[in-house]
């Protein structure tokens, strides 16, 4: 186990004083975790500047393709003069220039068949931001098999959800979905402002596994809709039946 | 008859063009029953989104019965004034 500097120490003062949290223990458990964010588009983009804040020592980051302009409303990583360039290089540069002490496996690929399982090996924790139903059931299926707690995060609109899954103890995706959706379009309407929301609890919820503070959102969705603010939170339960889990 | 209280979230709130809906159906009547007719209701806008076009249900909501998780293969049986979430599924991005 690692343990803080003094630079460290002075970077991590506010949140250290957290009830629950454990101080400094509490912080170099943070720091000796890893946490795979795969996207990192407007949800992922919020997690991982969040876990880099906080002191997270290892990010594994998982994202394809170069920065347009329909990224920049709400993928807070990627910038203007990047523009054409990788947004993988985007996110490495921005989040390096938060924390320079954050160890970052950046991989230039959305998460597929042939890195899914390697990458979530590499990960305490696993957040999904992913855009695509293929790969949130890939790290699913690689976080149940590998026994690794998952971050669920998704946005619609001005909506959003969020839950805690937790292999043998929550359902997982799967046991949500049991199929594959059909009416899920790449491109969506969304404000930058509602996946930087759900975003924030999703790294809140990793730093919550990974230090043991307070609650996770176990069997439990949490949804919210911002055009009214109304906010529920669903027991939900596991699939008996679930391919994946059951 | 019984009055069932509908709540959509994400796109199936966009296709129905509403955020809730009321529903009139017969006593007695199960968790199946009530969203075929939810769909009949609809004039085929969420219907889509429900059944295939053999008529199958899809299986890809998350339906939820006054706040607790409920699985169509359930099918239990409505009661007057229940609250019906219907949450379509949503991802990243
Ligand atoms: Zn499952």
């Amino acid at each position: 186990m690692k343990k803080l500097t003094d630079k460290e120490r002075a970077v991590y003062e506010w949140q250290l004083d957290v009830a629950g949290f454990g101080g400094e223990e509490g912080q170099e458990k943070l720091k000796n975790a890893s946490v795979l964010v795969s996207r990192c588009g407007g949800l992922g983009s919020v997690v991982a500047y969040e876990l880099a804040a906080a002191g997270v020592g290892k990010l594994i980051l998982a994202h394809g393709g170069n920065v347009k302009e329909s990224d920049l409303n709400r993928q807070l990583l990627m910038t203007d003069d990047w523009l054409g360039k990788p947004r993988i290089e985007s996110v490495e540069r921005r989040l390096k220039e938060l924390n320079p002490r954050l160890e970052i496996m950046a991989v230039n690929d959305n998460i597929n068949e042939d890195n899914a399982k390697a990458l979530v090996s590499e990960a305490d924790v696993i957040v999904d931001a992913a855009p695509l139903f293929k790969e949130r059931f890939l790290m699913n299926r690689e976080a149940v098999a590998q026994n690794k707690v998952l971050v669920d995060c998704a946005m619609y609109e001005l909506e959003a959800q969020i839950t805690t899954i937790i292999p043998g103890e929550t359902p997982c995706l799967a046991c949500l979905y049991p199929k594959e959706p059909v009416a899920w379009k790449r491109r969506f309407p969304v404000f930058g402002a509602v996946s930087g929301t759900v975003a924030c609890m999703g790294a809140m919820e990793a730093i919550k596994v990974i230090s043991g503070l307070g609650e996770p959102l176990k069997n439990r969705l949490f949804s919210m809709d911002l055009r009214d603010m109304t906010f529920a939170v669903t027991n939900i339960k596991r699939n008996p039946s679930c391919k994946i889990c059951g | 008859m019984m009055q069932i209280n509908v709540k959509y979230f994400a796109q199936i709130k966009s296709k129905a063009g509403k955020s809730s809906d009321t529903l009139e159906i017969d006593n007695g009547m199960t968790l199946h029953e009530c969203i075929k007719q939810l769909g009949e209701k609809s004039d085929a806008s969420i219907n889509e989104l429900l059944f295939d076009s053999s008529g199958n249900y899809l299986d890809t909501l998350v339906l939820v019965l006054n706040g607790e998780q409920v699985r169509y293969s359930d099918n239990p049986e409505m009661n007057n004034n229940d609250e019906l979430m219907i949450m379509s599924p949503i991802a990243g991005g």
